[in-house]
């Protein structure tokens, strides 16, 4: 099969709405079609790479872990803004996220031949 | 050129649904080509039978499914987002022993490496989300 480089957009908070869940799941699926995904973690989605998340309070399953395990299913290109995370406060900096300044969003989105967002 | 559609917008809070609807329709009658519409997240319910609008406002499943009869469109539903939303075909009704289904063709459900298989074949993937 051919190749693409897929870049995923997340910008919804991890609970609250299925919406970062599901995307992740289609970074997991077309990781295991063997395309190469990247994950930029925007807005409110940095809320995604928080240290100490515990979803059980609110009967959730934690999509933090879904984060953590996406390197082992070859999903190591991953990005925060570093703008959005700071100006929530979010405690990103333990996560295998890389920083990327909003400066430099454009250029690294063009590089991707498919975008998708969520 | 050769479009695929992803949406996950809500037919009921959002508009995603029917912006979808409509760009498709213009993207065919510009003569592009439409390979696949994939339904994900709140947007599978749009695939329902079951659902009953009132009479002056648009039924989205029927606009749908005229313009996949019309263009012979492939319209795919998430079997993951549709099952654990109550959007289910004969066979997957049988499968969890539910007393009804409420999917029928043109719209089917599938898995999401429909969605990746899409975005391999198409020239442009364009998401319309909620």
């Amino acid at each position: 099969m051919s190749q693409k480089s897929i870049l995923l957009i997340l910008s919804q908070a991890p609970y609250g709405t299925p919406n970062a869940r599901e995307a992740l799941d289609i970074a997991l699926t077309s990781a295991a079609f063997d395309q190469t995904v990247s994950i930029l973690f925007s807005g409110d989605a940095t809320w995604l790479l928080q240290a100490e998340q515990n979803p059980a309070d609110i009967e959730q399953k934690s999509v933090a872990q879904v984060c953590a395990a996406l390197p082992m299913y070859d999903i190591d290109q991953l990005f925060v803004v570093t703008d959005d995370a700071e100006q929530r406060g979010v405690e990103y900096q333990q996560s295998p996220a890389s920083p990327l300044g909003s400066d430099a969003l454009s250029a690294f989105i063009a590089k991707h031949d498919v975008v998708l967002r969520f | 050129m050769k479009f695929s559609i992803l949406i996950y917008g809500s037919p009921h809070n959002s508009q995603a649904v029917h912006t979808a609807y409509r760009y498709t329709k213009a993207a065919l009658a510009a003569g592009h080509e439409v390979h696949r519409v994939f339904f994900y997240g709140e947007s599978v319910l749009s695939g329902s039978f079951l659902n009953a609008p009132q009479r002056d406002e648009q039924n989205i499943m029927q606009l749908w499914h005229e313009l996949a009869l019309h263009h012979d469109l492939d319209l795919v539903i998430c079997i993951a987002a549709a099952l654990k939303r109550g959007v289910l075909d004969p066979t997957e009704a049988k499968r969890h022993e539910k007393p009804a289904h409420n999917i029928e063709a043109p719209f089917q459900l599938s898995g999401l490496g429909q969605l990746t298989e899409a975005i391999l074949l198409s020239d442009r993937l364009v998401t319309f989300g909620g």
